[in-house]
């Protein structure tokens, strides 16, 4: 099967998955009430009530999360794949360069200085932001190998950022701030509202959008900066670019649920299994496998347990198996 | 001009169908923190979003309680009627995980949440705004001391139609409120009792005499060993045990029955006086602590306990009749003589 018969492939099954997903939930709802609501077909003794419950439902709860599982997985995997490539490092993740870390430590501060959830979200991205920047600074301070400055910077500043969570963790009231920070890092979409969807999808998606436009660059960068530069490429704008798209998906990933961990880091490689290492390809590829993949996840959490199980928990737990029917299925070739 | 009044007459008539139904489900109401809610006039499902408003919940109609926040435990489950401890566990946002499955809310159909007002924070803020997105009303009770409880209960008797047992509540309260508190001011300040509260497994984390985490030891005329402005609201203040051993304080009261454990074995606690003469006490906890954490208004009981504990030639009362009363009305169980006094810890 050739890889653009895969892509369309993932791309119908994460349709035919997010149906399926606005179809169950914890709140039982019958596929009559559902194709009457839809207007598919007219019922008998329409309550309104029910309707408007309904509705709510659908357009409140389980859609704004949906959206949110599907938008956050792309944006990580997107972000992880460029990274990677980037880097010319299968050991990196979207948070090579600070930049959850940073959100990380805005999130917390904002749930200890303010009372408002705004000021928290918006804290969030501009740390994580910041941290980046930081990072990006501190590599161009000093003449030598980028690559190796960029990564040692991202350490530095995570560790800081770290460093600056644990203050402000110490710090906080144990019985009610201390737990808040430490299940929002946890992730998790439960809280997920359609507003924040509303600003928070168009977004992600110009910020993964803009990766994706930039894959065939991107296949140039992985040669190295010596040859991307005497093929013509201006390496250092077109990094910069890059990571500055990354961060603020990366960055946005944490104001929708948290810190979701393991989906940046393994699904690129799972993506490079199926369709090989070719970013034109691999990226839209990626996109849709990790948009796919957080859908699962959360519907597991939705479902199965009547009381929510953080996201970071199942990602990692669920993805060893995945990672594993991966290795053995995988026919592409690494490099 | 027939035709008119009977044209008039149809479209009051319309009105009224319209309005009927309108205003018996609908009651307009004022929270404990004086928000206007509107709720089903008769309310039959209520999610209690923390502990201390399920047990508030618990007392006043426990076939009201929409679901659990966590699972109880073997031991509590003894104190507490079968119906209520078999209800789905729903989870709640008091801080502990279990973060509730909005669904599973939702699926539960509760006809209001109900919540109590401490701080308000960012994390609040998001559940205000969910409650509101599921259209499910929120509301509030301030729960911060013991009056609070007395004037909680009238209040969610008089929201949910249940007045006659909310001021059988409220009245019972103020009985044990209004018996303690004359013997407590009789006391003179050179006769108080000094206390220690002793939280944590090593017993060196407690409460400053102004937190409302100690409230019961100033109103059972203890004198409360750690004198300070607590810290922030959660309190839990670290001492050293040379603090302890200098504050020789007369009685120890035992969060933890670990600590109890180790007060009586270990050599350097010895020194202190509660120890020598045998009082340090275990806080009893079951079903729900009767002294702090989870704050409940079990601490009315708590109150008499102490009161009798820390004074029992002032305030001499048969704590296990006490107990079985308190039990029998709040708790709606019945407790044999032995079970009061296992309760009790004796």
């Amino acid at each position: 099967m050739s890889v653009q018969y895969r892509t369309a492939a993932l791309a119908l099954l994460l349709v035919a998955g997010a149906t399926a997903s606005m179809i169950v939930g914890r709140y039982p709802l019958s596929l009559a009430d559902l194709g009457h609501h839809l207007g598919l077909w007219a019922m008998e003794g329409t309550d309104p009530k029910q309707a408007e419950l309904v509705r709510t439902l659908l357009l409140e709860v389980r859609l704004p999360r949906i959206l949110a599982a599907i938008c956050v997985g792309a944006s990580l995997s997107v972000s992880g794949t460029a990274f990677q490539a980037m880097f010319i490092n299968p050991l990196v993740s979207p948070g090579l360069l600070g930049v959850l870390a940073g959100a990380s430590f805005g999130a917390a501060a904002g749930m200890i200085l303010s009372t408002r959830w705004l000021v928290v979200q918006a804290s969030t991205f501009a740390f994580g932001l910041l941290a980046v920047c930081i990072a990006l600074a501190m590599a161009r301070a000093y003449r030598g190998d980028r690559l190796l400055l960029l990564v040692l910077s991202g350490v530095v500043v995570s560790a800081m950022f770290t460093a600056l969570l644990s203050v402000i963790k110490y710090l906080a009231d144990p019985y009610n701030q201390l737990p808040a920070i430490t299940y929002w890092l946890m992730g998790g979409f439960s809280l997920v509202t359609r507003e924040t969807m509303t600003v928070m999808m168009p977004l992600m998606l110009l910020g993964t959008g803009t990766i994706i436009s930039l894959s065939g660059y991107l296949n140039v960068l992985t040669m190295g900066d010596e040859e991307a530069r005497a093929l013509g490429v201006r390496v250092t704008a077109l990094r910069t670019a890059l990571i500055l798209a990354a961060t603020l998906v990366s960055s946005l990933t944490v104001v929708v649920g948290g810190i979701i961990g393991w989906v940046g880091l393994i699904i690129p490689h799972v993506g490079r299994m199926i369709v090989g290492p070719d970013n034109r390809i691999l990226l839209p590829f990626s996109a849709l496998l990790g948009a796919l993949y957080l859908l699962l996840v959360d519907n597991i959490s939705r479902l199965v347990f009547p009381v929510e199980i953080p996201l970071g928990i199942l990602t990692s737990l669920l993805g060893i198996p995945v990672f594993a029917v991966a290795l053995r299925l995988g026919r592409g070739g690494w490099n | 001009m027939n035709a008119r009044r009977s044209a008039g007459a149809s479209l009051l008539l319309l009105a009224l169908l319209l309005l009927a139904p309108g205003w018996s489900r609908a009651a307009d109401i004022v929270d404990m923190t004086g928000r206007s809610v509107t709720i089903p006039d008769r309310s039959t499902k209520i999610f209690c979003a923390s502990p201390p408003t399920l047990y508030l919940l618990y007392a006043l109609d426990s076939t009201l309680a929409a679901g659990l926040n966590f699972p109880f435990t073997e031991k509590e489950k003894v104190h507490l009627r079968p119906d209520f401890v078999n209800l789905p566990v729903l989870g709640g946002w008091f801080g502990q995980g279990r973060t509730p499955n909005l669904e599973s809310v939702m699926a539960a159909k509760p006809d209001f949440i109900l919540a109590w007002y401490w701080h308000q924070t960012a994390a609040n803020d998001v559940i205000e705004k969910t409650a509101q997105t599921l259209g499910v009303p929120l509301v509030y009770v301030r729960l911060d001391t013991l009056e609070q409880y007395v004037k909680a209960f009238e209040f969610l008797g008089r929201i949910l139609h249940r007045e006659e047992r909310g001021k059988a509540l409220a009245d019972a309260s103020r009985r044990i409120l209004a018996d303690v508190a004359p013997v407590v001011a009789a006391i003179p300040e050179s006769e108080k009792v000094s206390v220690y509260y002793a939280q944590g497994p090593d017993g060196l984390k407690t409460e400053c005499d102004t937190s409302v985490h100690a409230e019961l030891i100033n109103l059972a005329g203890g004198r409360n060993i750690r004198s300070c402005a607590a810290r922030d609201s959660f309190g839990m203040e670290a001492v050293s045990i040379e603090e302890v051993v200098f504050g020789n304080p007369e009685v120890i009261l035992a969060k933890e029955r670990r600590f109890s454990e180790l007060a009586r074995t270990n050599p350097v606690w010895s020194h202190v006086r509660a120890v020598r003469d045998g009082k340090v006490m275990d806080i009893p906890a079951y079903p729900f602590n009767w002294f702090d954490r989870p704050p409940s208004f079990m601490r009315i009981l708590g109150l008499c306990w102490l009161t009798n504990l820390l004074y029992p030639d002032r305030f001499p009362r048969d704590m296990v009749a006490q107990t079985r009363d308190f039990y029998r009305l709040f708790l709606d169980v019945e407790l044999d003589e032995n079970q009061a006094l296992t309760v009790l810890g004796r």
